[in-house]
């Protein structure tokens, strides 16, 4: 990966900015009085503080500030609001310049941002709601940067997004983030993450922090667990863009945690040990730092709902103390994992070992109703028995409890269509079957389309005749699975895409 | 009682309850269209609101902007599902974006502070944004002006004030 592409997947993982990046387009100044008054009653001041407050809180850094000379009514209307501080309004620009925008200003401008940054955690204070600064090289800001967490962890900041620019990539974060008691999420791009021996642990340290994300941060696995140790209140923990540091990651006793999400992340191994309201777990684009396979294992996590992709090319997957292997047709009740409803697999259908494992895999998920195939193609292809899934025993979910089927990158290939042919004979509970297709591709979106009419108009046991058929086309534009997607705990199936459907048959 | 059950059915949020504007406006709404307030919510669970709601503080002309809105969002807390609200919910931004469009001073404050009386989160949050896009981007004197706000401060109080946030004006 590039570092342009890493630092992509950290700024479009960050949490958004809580004031909207659309209000200059409606606001933009004109002579015309539209909604404005001139000469009218000022009813604006007649608002209560706490209503001027809503609205102030709304308003990017530097208007916000402004409303300070405004009139004596508004004169301590910004102090006694919750700060929102974005550093990209800082810079002269105008307030809405791209994520990384402000890192493309000559020196001397960032010189002076940063020091209004500085000036600006002096001057309110506090506490402070949502404080993000993700435009700075920050290697040449090292002693504002300590200024900056000194006055955070002072004056209370509730929500932190800190990125620093490469390079470098190990300008060390100062020891201070460990005294930011007042955390309710805490994002952080891009640094090394301060030693954590001889600092208090325990859940004093982070009592309220409810998310924590780690972007292309290098910290070694005893300080995140350090870390984990000191958030009682954790509900969501997210490795972006990692690079073999943190490489394992263990999730024991975290009572609260109901999110975990790797992505694109390279790591050794997951262990959810103890996570007993855990919901969701995932996986996107993981791999190995070494040859080796990436170890996923899940213990205790009796309320995981949502679980993906497992790829069945590179996850080794260890259920209560088992490895799971090709072949075994007889899963161990404690190698199960029942509370898992919607799961997502990623697999190389030409590939025989992958083809091998499978069967194995989804007889550990007993109750699954929704399944998500994503096509995985990589050059490794090998000859399938072409009766291989003639022969493949029982599978408890795809008997008597999958509803729904979506191949995502649907290609027709014929260890593919084997595959589909055996839900389609074998799956009593089925309603439908997603076919996700490139629509440029015209001449394979007729392709897939007779195979649907095959697939229909074949006889197959009970289950395919109240079972849809469905081709749906790729929606132009950003990736429709993101990790906004993948970390929004109110969707109850994150990989579902409701995309323009096409053809039903 | 059998046709007011049936009634009721049709509306789909079960027993109606009247609203009573400052000015005497009567407004028949469902208790699910009106439980949109939180104000008014908690009423219906105190079990008072038998003879109808008096709200002193909020006009007629207010509340039907009110009752509107709370018509148009009726549907948004039950409904649940990632693909059959997709249309409705265009429908609704596009509903919520003409209002807070077409709204204007001394409108718009009387909305908010309705808003904030009746407890209905989503309405204030809409209403206070649309305040706060009049306000970014502009300088002291344009937001003045914009909201006919009187500068009661001293030319070297204004000074003194910039001084203290120099950083906030050096464009």
């Amino acid at each position: 990966m590039t570092m342009d592409t890493i630092l992509h997947l950290v700024y479009s993982s960050l949490p958004e900015n809580p004031v909207s990046p659309t209000a200059t387009l409606s606001a933009a100044f004109t002579s015309s009085s539209s909604g404005g008054g001139g000469g009218g009653e000022d009813r604006i001041s007649a608002l209560p503080d706490d209503l001027l407050r809503y609205i102030v809180s709304r308003l990017p850094t530097k208007d916000a500030a402004r409303t300070t000379t405004l009139s004596s009514r508004w004169r301590g209307i910004w102090r006694s609001t919750p700060l929102v501080l974005i550093d990209g309004d800082l810079f002269p620009q105008g307030p809405h310049i791209s994520a990384s925008g402000g890192a493309s200003s000559p020196s001397s401008i960032r010189d002076a941002v940063a020091n209004a940054v500085t000036r600006v955690l002096a001057s309110h204070p506090g506490p402070f709601r949502f404080v993000g600064v993700i435009n700075f090289f920050l290697g040449q800001h090292v002693d504002a940067l300590a200024d900056w967490l000194r006055l955070l962890a002072a004056k209370g900041v509730e929500d932190l997004v800190l990125v620093n620019r490469p390079w470098p990539l190990d300008v060390r974060i100062p020891d201070t983030i460990l005294r930011c008691a007042s955390l309710r999420r805490l994002y952080l791009g891009v640094f090394r993450f301060p030693d954590t021996t001889g600092h208090p642990r325990g859940p004093d340290v982070f009592p309220h922090l409810q998310e924590l994300g780690i972007c292309h941060t290098i910290m070694d696995d005893g300080d995140l667990d350090h870390v984990l140790a000191c958030c009682p209140a954790l509900e969501k923990l997210a490795l972006v863009a990692g690079y073999g540091t943190p490489s394992r990651v263990r999730v024991e006793s975290r009572h609260s945690l109901r999110c975990v999400l790797l992505w694109w992340s390279m790591i050794d191994e997951l262990a959810i040990v103890d996570a007993p309201c855990l919901e969701r777990l995932i996986l996107w684009g993981t791999y190995p730092c070494e040859e080796e396979p990436v170890k996923i294992e899940i213990g205790y996590a009796p309320q995981l709902t949502v679980l993906g992709y497992l790829d069945m090319g590179i996850h080794a997957l260890h259920i209560g103390g088992m490895i799971i292997k090709a072949g075994v047709t007889d899963v161990s009740p404690m190698a199960k994992v029942p509370s898992v409803k919607i799961l997502g697999i990623d697999v190389n259908f030409e590939a025989r070992k992958e083809m091998e494992i499978l069967p194995s895999f989804l007889r550990c998920f007993p109750n699954v109703e929704a399944l998500h195939i994503k096509y995985n193609v990589d050059e490794s292809n090998s000859e399938l028995n072409s009766k291989f899934w003639q022969e493949v025993g029982h599978i408890e979910c795809v008997e008597s409890s999958i509803k729904k089927v979506v191949f995502d990158q649907f290609r027709g290939g014929a260890n593919e269509l084997e595959f589909i042919k055996f839900i389609l004979e074998r799956a009593q509970m089925l309603d439908k079957m997603v076919f996700v297709v490139d629509p440029e591709n015209s001449a394979f979106v007729d392709q897939a389309m007779s195979i649907m009419k095959s697939l229909a108009s074949t006889d197959y046991t009970s289950a395919s005749k109240k079972c849809s058929l469905m081709m749906v086309g790729y929606r132009k534009g950003p990736p429709a699975f993101s990790y906004m997607r993948a970390s929004d705990l109110s969707l109850s199936d994150p990989f579902f895409v409701s995309k323009d459907i096409q053809v039903t048959v | 009682m059998a046709a007011a059950a049936a009634e009721a059915t049709i509306d789909g949020g079960g027993k109606m309850i009247i609203l009573i504007s400052a000015d005497g406006k009567r407004f028949e709404v469902t208790e699910a269209v009106a439980s949109q307030s939180q104000l008014i919510s908690n009423m219906i669970e105190d079990d008072c609101t038998e003879n109808g709601v008096r709200l002193p503080n909020v006009d007629g002309d207010i509340l039907t902007m009110v009752v509107d809105y709370c018509n148009m969002h009726a549907g948004d807390a039950a409904a649940d599902g990632d693909t059959t609200k997709a249309s409705s919910t265009e429908e609704l931004k596009k509903f919520d974006a003409e209002l807070v469009q077409a709204l204007e001073n001394p409108v718009l404050f009387k909305l908010i502070l309705a808003a904030n009386f009746l407890n209905i989160k989503s309405l204030l949050d809409m209403t206070c944004q649309r305040v706060a896009d009049m306000m970014s981007g502009k300088t002291p004197e344009q937001m003045r002006e914009t909201f006919s706000i009187e500068n009661d401060f001293t030319p070297e109080e204004e000074a003194a004030i910039r001084q203290e946030n120099a950083w906030a004006f050096d464009d």
